[in-house]
């Protein structure tokens, strides 16, 4: 079966980074492939199960795999010199290891334990020579070995000092010490150590050697010993009987059994039942002794290396021996091992324990996060609804509504006073934006859309003014404030504001306009002058009639003072009326009750007025109005009309003594000569002459009737009763002429054959009392007079081209003339106009208003 | 035009005229006087009520003059015959009263002569101003005595 092409390609694709990986690996570790193996042996004195040979031979045999990989060719050679003590038998592993080794080519040996030191220093340029040494074992090791003769150790110390010490230290009473040992050589060199190092020791303790006892033997020893008492373990590989043991196995035995804590100096024994010792730990003194070999295999001269004494010897004891035996720990010396500590729950779960208290910490800040989240979130969603309820009061108390809009979706919402404003019976609306401009008044929805739209494109505000139509047709006024908000795009996003009824503003507005306007309107032409000041008499309002009284221009007059326009002789005496009037609370006073006061024009000319003041206070700031009229006309007036008064009363009596006069000496002289007369009928002697009498009396009396005619003539015009005011007056005109001889030309056009008796009787006495006063005064010996029928009237026009008068002379003259003129028109509503000055002639016009339908019915 | 039976209505607000009037008629040319008024408006009504065949009419009257009276009785009864009885002598008065197509003038202070003269003459369709008044014919325009 073969790959299809592209498959192979597959497989190629993912093999080669893993043979990338491996290269760059095999690179990494600085050994080149073809650099050549290194060949290190091992030598053991002793047999390969020992506990302390397993321990060195892993430890050594994997520190130096680590380093050099495949290229460690090991080997492990146990010469066993306590199972084999035989001459013939070590000659015998002699010519083994030369025959096994001789055409190996080795790079190091490590000689393990006095034995296996011994055997390298009596064979080992023999068997191996050339070959680097590197030593392990106890310091006494190289006790024997030749000065000078190349070698590298690390020897380890065996301190039994150190250890019967702290056995005293732990058990301060105890009087007696058993040494157990074997029967093998090594038993007995370590015996030997211990009775040398000791030896210092026997005053303070007793030792007693138990040599190559049989561990039957043992155990009933151990078993009896008494209190006061401890066992110091050293080896036991053999007994006395030659028995070989495995001495780790007999101290587990003893030390199970023991009735006193028993004690090692060797550190592979503590876990074994023996409480510890001050012991030679193999495992440092095994990784101390790799890392040497690996330093003459990188190459370094054996000569260049130490032979060092390991730190490794320390004090190290089993928990839990302590624990049985009821020693306190506290005893231990400074720097001690504690081993098989049974672990506290902190001990057995400490990560977990610290995973679990950070968890729970983490926990907890979160709890406490989340809670404190949800305190600010409670107290800013309480702060948010209670924010909201002001809002939503002071929305509604201000008859506002306030809404927000999706830029995208239009949708919109509404909240507060929509009842005042929209007529919508809710505090809240959902719906599009078009509801919101269905609301708005059609002639101002086109400045909405356009304010929307500007404060969109120009991200600033919106601000606007228009009017809403209500459901229920009732139009108000708006005023709404709002902003866009946008996305990081740009796009707009949301609309907010506000809308507030200014409904009754604008009403109120649009009365104070109207009423200032009206004011405006008022005080702009007011017949009267109004002036106002401030405090400090200062003029700040002054009308059209005050620029027409006093002369002066308005723009003139602001920011001058009022004395100005009052005599010098009055301006104190004014001032101080002012403070008095302000002093007294009254708002308003008639100035002019104390007799006519004076103003002066800014011609200098000084004139009567009457004034009124008033005063207001607003912002603690005091304003004066005055009101002046100018009466020097009613004067005027006033003082002609006192005169009219009497001359009235003397014309009465003049036509009073006038008809009198005709009565009495005309028309009753008259009558009283035809009845003289008549008294001569009785003498009449024929019936012609009482017939001629007869004729003649009432010629007479016709005569009378006459001149009774021509007296109620002259007192009420009949002609004008029957016949109207144009023949009436046409017919005294023609009286006047004929008179007195003064030609009045009289004409008239359009006047109605009909009109208000009272008009009538008014122009007729106007036409009557203008006559005469031409004829009497203007010197001339014609004149005109008109009658005609104008668009609202009719006019009457009496024109001479005679001496003409002062116009305010005719009025104040000795006659009631002109003055009953304009007395009589005023009754009918209507008006005199002179015009005449002296030399030139004086023409009077009386003007007499009908009303339309007046004047429809006498056209008509 | 037969004069049996002419019915006369006297008006005017002075009663020993009205009196003297209706005395002097009585009996006279088969005068009947059918009634008499005392103010211009009464005229008018009792001139259409009565429609009487001559009236003697003051100038000088109450409420409304007798020349405006006369216009409003012609108006409505146009062959009714009109004398006006006044002491009046304005030519402008007369010309004015002739105008309203009254038959004559009569001047009061003749009646006692010329009352039943100027009767007789309206009634025969002629029209009649006082003696006292011929210095004035000439004054009123002719065409009122066409």
């Amino acid at each position: 079966m073969s790959f299809p092409q592209d498959r192979r390609t597959f497989c190629s694709w993912l093999l080669a980074p893993l043979v990338m990986v491996l290269s760059v690996s095999g690179f990494a570790a600085g050994v080149p492939a073809a650099e050549p193996q290194k060949a290190v042996l091992a030598l053991y004195g002793s047999r390969p199960d020992l506990p302390a040979n397993v321990i060195v031979d892993e430890i050594i045999r994997s520190t130096l795999e680590r380093e050099l990989g495949p290229r460690l060719d090991f080997y492990a050679e146990y010469i066993d010199t306590t199972r084999w003590p035989e001459a013939e038998t070590q000659s015998a592993v002699h010519d083994f290891l030369r025959r096994r080794y001789e055409r190996k080519k080795l790079s190091v040996i490590i000689a393990v334990a006095q034995p296996a030191i011994n055997f390298i220093r009596l064979y080992g340029d023999e068997l191996f020579p050339g070959v680097p040494i590197v030593v392990y074992g106890p310091l006494d090791a190289l006790r024997d070995w030749e000065p000078g003769r190349p070698i590298a150790g690390m020897l380890g110390k065996l301190d039994l000092v150190g250890t019967v010490q702290l056995i005293l230290r732990l058990q301060p009473s105890t009087r007696e010490i058993l040494i157990i040992s074997g029967a093998s050589p090594t038993d007995q060199w370590l015996q030997s150590i211990a009775r040398s190092q000791l030896e210092e020791l026997e005053k303070r303790v007793k030792f007693t050697f138990l040599t190559g006892v049989a561990v039957e033997d043992l155990v009933k020893t151990v078993t009896q010993v008494p209190d006061g008492t401890a066992i110091l373990f050293l080896s036991m590989l053999q007994d006395s009987a030659g028995n070989n043991l495995l001495s780790h196995e007999v101290l587990a035995h003893i030390a199970n059994v023991a009735r006193v804590p028993v004690y090692s100096q060797s550190g592979t024994n503590v876990g074994r039942g023996t409480v510890g010792g001050v012991v030679f730990n193999p495992e440092s003194l095994g990784r101390e002794a790799a890392q040497l070999t690996l330093r003459v295999l990188r190459g370094e001269r054996i000569q260049d290396l130490p032979v060092q004494e390991s730190t490794s010897t320390v004090p190290m004891v089993d928990w839990r021996q302590l624990r049985r035996w009821g020693l306190n720990e506290k005893n231990l010396p400074p720097g001690s091992i504690v081993l098989n500590r049974q672990p506290t729950v902190w001990n057995l779960y400490k990560r977990y324990i610290v995973s679990a208290v950070c968890l729970l910490l983490v926990q907890t800040s979160l709890i406490v996060g989340l809670l404190r989240q949800r305190a600010i979130r409670r107290k800013a969603e309480a702060d948010l609804t209670l924010t909201y309820d002001r809002l939503r009061l002071a929305v509604e108390a201000g008859k506002a509504v306030s809404w927000d809009s999706d830029a995208q979706s239009n949708r919109l919402r509404w909240f507060g006073d929509l009842r005042t404003m929209f007529g919508i019976p809710s505090d809240a609306f959902e719906g599009q934006v078009e509801d919101f401009y269905r609301h708005v008044y059609p002639d101002d929805r086109e400045s909405v859309r356009s304010a929307v739209a500007d404060a969109r494109r120009s991200h600033g505000p919106y601000a606007e003014e228009f009017r809403v139509i209500r459901d229920d047709q009732a139009v108000r006024w708006v005023t709404a404030k709002g902003k866009f908000y946008y996305k990081n795009d740009g796009e707009a996003e949301q609309m907010v504001g506000m809308a507030f009824d200014i409904t009754d503003r604008k009403l109120a507005e649009q009365q104070v306009r109207e009423s200032e306007d009206r004011l405006a309107g008022i005080v702009g032409t007011a017949m009267d002058a109004i002036i106002a000041i401030d405090e400090e008499q200062r003029i700040v309002l002054f009308n059209a009639a005050a620029e027409k009284m006093f002369g002066c221009l308005a723009e003139d007059a602001f920011g001058t003072t009022i004395d100005r326009f009052i005599p010098e002789r009055f301006r104190r005496k004014h001032a101080e009326h002012i403070e008095a009037f302000h002093r007294s609370g009254v708002t308003s006073r008639l100035m002019s009750s104390r007799g006519v006061l004076w103003a002066v024009r800014t011609n200098g000319v000084e004139f009567p007025i009457e004034a009124s003041i008033s005063h207001t206070e607003s912002d603690g700031k005091r304003m004066f109005t005055v009101t002046i009229r100018d009466i020097s006309e009613r004067l005027r007036a006033e003082n002609a009309l006192s005169s009219i008064g009497s001359r009235l009363i003397e014309a009465h009596e003049e036509e009073r003594t006038w008809i009198g006069r005709e009565l009495h000496d005309d028309i009753n002289q008259k009558l009283a000569m035809l009845a003289i007369e008549m008294d001569a009928w009785k003498q009449a002697d024929s019936r012609e002459k009482f017939s001629e009498h007869l004729r003649h009396a009432k010629k007479r009396i016709m005569d009378l009737s006459m001149d009774v005619q021509a007296l109620s003539h002259r007192l009420h015009s009949s002609k004008l009763e029957y016949l109207g005011l144009v023949v009436a007056a046409g017919s005294f005109c023609k009286e006047v002429s004929e008179k007195t001889k003064v030609d009045v030309q009289f004409s008239h056009s359009a006047v109605p054959s009909t009109m208000p008796k009272e008009v009538s009787l008014c122009l007729f006495r106007v036409l009557q009392e203008a006559v005469q006063n031409a004829i009497k005064y203007s010197g001339v010996s014609r004149f005109h007079v008109n009658l005609r029928r104008t668009s609202d009237g009719l006019e009457l026009t009496v024109a001479d081209e005679g001496k003409g008068f002062v116009e305010r002379v005719g009025f104040s003259g000795h006659g009631l003339g002109l003055i009953s003129m304009r007395e009589r028109l005023q009754i009918v509503h209507g008006v005199l106009e002179i015009k005449t000055k002296p030399g030139a002639g004086t023409t009077i016009i009386a003007r007499v208003p009908l009303q339309s339908a007046e004047l429809l019915a006498i056209a008509g | 035009m037969s004069t049996s039976s002419i019915r006369v209505l006297v008006v005017d607000d002075y009663e020993p005229w009205l009196n003297f009037a209706t005395k002097t008629l009585r009996g006279k040319l088969e005068l009947c006087v059918v009634g008499e008024a005392s103010d211009g408006l009464e005229a008018v009504r009792k001139a259409q009520g009565l429609q009487p065949d001559l009236i003697l009419l003051d100038v000088g009257l109450p409420t409304i003059n007798g020349i405006q009276a006369a216009r409003r009785i012609l108006q409505h009864s146009p062959k009714t015959k009109i004398l006006f009885v006044s002491e009046q002598r304005s030519p402008d008065i007369v010309e004015e009263a002739l105008r309203t197509g009254a038959g004559g003038y009569l001047v009061k202070s003749d009646a006692a002569s010329e009352l039943l003269p100027a009767v007789k003459a309206l009634l025969e369709g002629k029209r009649f101003l006082s003696a006292s008044l011929s210095a004035l014919r000439s004054l009123i325009r002719d065409t009122i005595f066409c």
